[in-house]
């Protein structure tokens, strides 16, 4: 019998994942450096975040590269986090970032604005994962 | 800013880091002796020597923290967040040390949890596997999914250098009051499937199956569905194909006793009812016929049960027994599919969800089937023979109090084997522990603590055979027959002559 900690580990895993793209993004925008696997992290956020809506991509058994979509309780807190005009805005800035299809501030100032929603989905992934007192 | 406030720099990072630090060597610091200690199962110490490992590295990083801050002001608050998702991932671990650390071996059914491990090793892929047992509060039976922890771990690896591997081991948490118990703790079965399920990925291999019952069921309106509740339905799915999943595979392993112990710990006798004709009575919302999130209805899963048992050979055993156990089971294969219901209605697809649930699972059954297959694709041993052969006579030693390792059956000393001694000994738990009583002087059938007492020792008995079987096992000279042993002929070469 799997318990409730099960359903709470994927709210972590949530914000272990946007982390991961956080991090790398903070990296660029203070160094404007692409370290590592810099544009995969970048491609499996925009992957993931758009496997929310291809309905052929929710039953697929390896999409999922990073955790905002694979299961019910990440959708819904990504869902709840952002409007969908944001999520359409994460994926829009990390492609720019991504394809570095502008100029080196325009992609710094779009990585810092993604930082900024992923940041609210990190929250809100952590605030439903603690215990609360 | 006023005078008082300090600037959020590399002094703030510093105080915050150190708080962090603290936090994860006090938890690091409760499994560093108990890694040392001997009285933990091998399994165990190695998931304390994990943690110790990682708080180590965790340290190590935290240390540096503050002076790899990022140069840009506007960064910092994103950049100091990191040390929140860290600390959360710790929380995960902190549950976990007092459960483990909890769980000695004086304070598992570690007879129980080898015997199941030996028959878990015989399946490929599983030869090597060991279980790691933790204590919980709650009164029922978890496997604490290694590859969440491991995921949860592994992800650490973006900022800490070199953390270490997680040990291969599962992970299973008992409740901390039924140490002792035999016949409750046949539920950790059920907690190892959910290893096996991981591990055969069955999930990803049901998947299309999932998504073809709610095409099916949905029909038309599937295309136009709701994203989030098609991902809410795919998660119900997945996760109630699990449990069943774990079911099966506890039926398979250790037969029947799995699905008496599943009746005793949630009380399903309550269906039985002697004014209805059928023996029993479930109306539409009785909590055995309710699916929860994350587990379809008992009745659905003892229905199941009952179609394993028939499958494998036992049902022809079981229908023998004579309890209401039984009668249970008997009632829950015939209860109407229609009664089953979503513990939240209003929820969009509940019902199709359930209804799609249905159809998924005789892809269920196939998955455990493959999954059982031992070296050279033979499916692992149900166990039934020997309980055919040895079932009765294992029931007169219990009449006679005694520890059923060795009987004495068709002129020979023989060593049941766990699965034999396992349902027997239930058999004669559920059907004749009144022949024991009756044999001691002053014991009264109607007072419930005179029942317990006999109980427990009926347990023990069968405990202690279990335990016996691992040691006479491996005897020189024994002979194995369907998973049983015939002793050894110990007789000096000249009275054999005689």
């Amino acid at each position: 019998m799997s318990s409730e900690s099960e359903v709470r580990s994927r709210y972590l895993a949530l914000a272990l994942d946007a982390r991961k793209v956080i991090d790398a993004l903070i990296v660029f925008v203070d160094k404007g450096e692409r370290q590592g696997d810099f544009d995969q992290s970048l491609q499996d956020a925009v992957t993931s975040l758009q496997a929310v809506k291809e309905k052929k991509e929710i039953f697929s058994p390896s999409r999922n590269l990073l955790a905002f979509s694979e299961y019910y309780e990440q959708v819904r807190t990504v869902d709840e986090a952002l409007k969908p005009t944001e999520r359409e805005q994460i994926v829009e800035k990390l492609l720019t970032v991504k394809t570095q299809s502008a100029d080196l501030k325009k992609q710094q100032d779009d990585a810092f604005e993604a930082i900024k929603l992923l940041s609210t989905i990190e929250s809100r992934a952590l605030y439903y994962y603690r215990p609360q007192p | 800013m006023t005078s008082e406030q300090r600037p959020l720099n590399e002094w703030a990072l510093e105080r915050d880091a150190g708080a962090l630090f603290s936090f994860v060597d006090s938890i690091c610091r409760h499994c560093h002796s108990a890694g040392e200690s001997p009285s933990y199962l091998k399994s165990s110490k190695k998931f304390f020597k994990y943690i110790n490992e990682l708080g180590d590295a965790t340290k190590e990083y935290l240390s540096t923290f503050p002076s790899k801050k990022p140069n840009e002001p506007r960064l910092y608050q994103y950049y100091r967040q990191r040390l929140e998702t860290i600390r959360s991932g710790w929380f995960e671990i902190h549950l976990l040390i007092k459960s483990a650390a909890d769980a000695d071996t004086l304070n598992v059914p570690y007879a129980l949890v080898e015997a199941f491990t030996r028959r878990l090793n015989r399946v490929q892929g599983f030869e090597d596997t060991t279980f790691a047992i933790f204590h919980i509060d709650e009164l029922n039976y978890w496997e604490i999914p290694a590859s969440e922890i491991k995921q949860t771990t592994d992800k650490f690896k973006r900022y800490i250098p070199d953390p270490p591997q997680f040990p291969n081991v599962g992970m299973i948490g008992i409740p901390y009051s039924q140490s002792s118990s035999l016949y409750l703790n046949c539920l950790i079965a059920h907690e190892m499937g959910h290893y096996v399920f991981e591990k055969r990925e069955v999930k990803e291999k049901l998947l299309p199956y999932i998504e073809a019952a709610l095409e099916d069921v949905i029909g038309k309106h599937f295309e136009a569905a709701n994203d989030v509740t098609l991902q809410w339905s795919k998660d119900r799915l997945a996760a109630w194909a699990e449990e069943l999943f774990c079911d099966l595979f506890a039926v398979w392993l250790i037969g029947p006793s799995y699905s008496f112990a599943y009746i005793e710990l949630f009380g399903l006798t309550a269906i039985l009812d002697p004014t209805d004709p059928s023996g029993f009575s479930v109306t539409t919302g009785a909590g055995s016929a309710i699916f929860s999130a994350e587990h379809p209805a008992d009745l659905l899963r003892l229905k199941q049960h009952v179609s394993l048992l028939q499958e494998l050979g036992w049902w022809g055993e079981v229908d023998e027994i004579k309890s209401h156990y039984v009668n249970v089971l008997r009632s829950s294969a015939k209860v109407n599919q229609d009664i089953f219901e979503y513990r939240h209605k209003e929820m969009p697809l509940a019902s199709e969800t359930i209804h799609a649930f249905l159809r998924l699972v005789p892809q269920v059954s196939i998955r455990l089937a493959d999954s059982m297959k031992g070296p050279g694709g033979r499916k692992l041993d149900t166990g039934l023979a020997s309980y055919v052969k040895f079932s009765a006579c294992i029931g007169q030693y219990l009449e006679r109090a005694v520890v059923p390792s060795t009987v004495f059956q068709e002129d020979e000393h023989w060593y049941p084997d766990d699965v034999a001694i396992l349902n027997a000994s239930m058999k004669f738990y559920l059907e004749s522990l009144e022949t024991l009583m009756d044999g001691i002087k002053g014991q009264k059938k109607f007072l419930a603590g005179h029942r317990s007492r006999w109980i427990k020792r009926v347990e023990a008995l069968a405990g202690k055979a279990i335990e016996d079987y691992q040691l006479l096992a491996g005897e020189t000279g024994a002979v194995r027959i369907d998973g049983s042993f015939k002793r050894a002929d110990l007789r000096s070469p000249e009275s054999a002559d005689l």
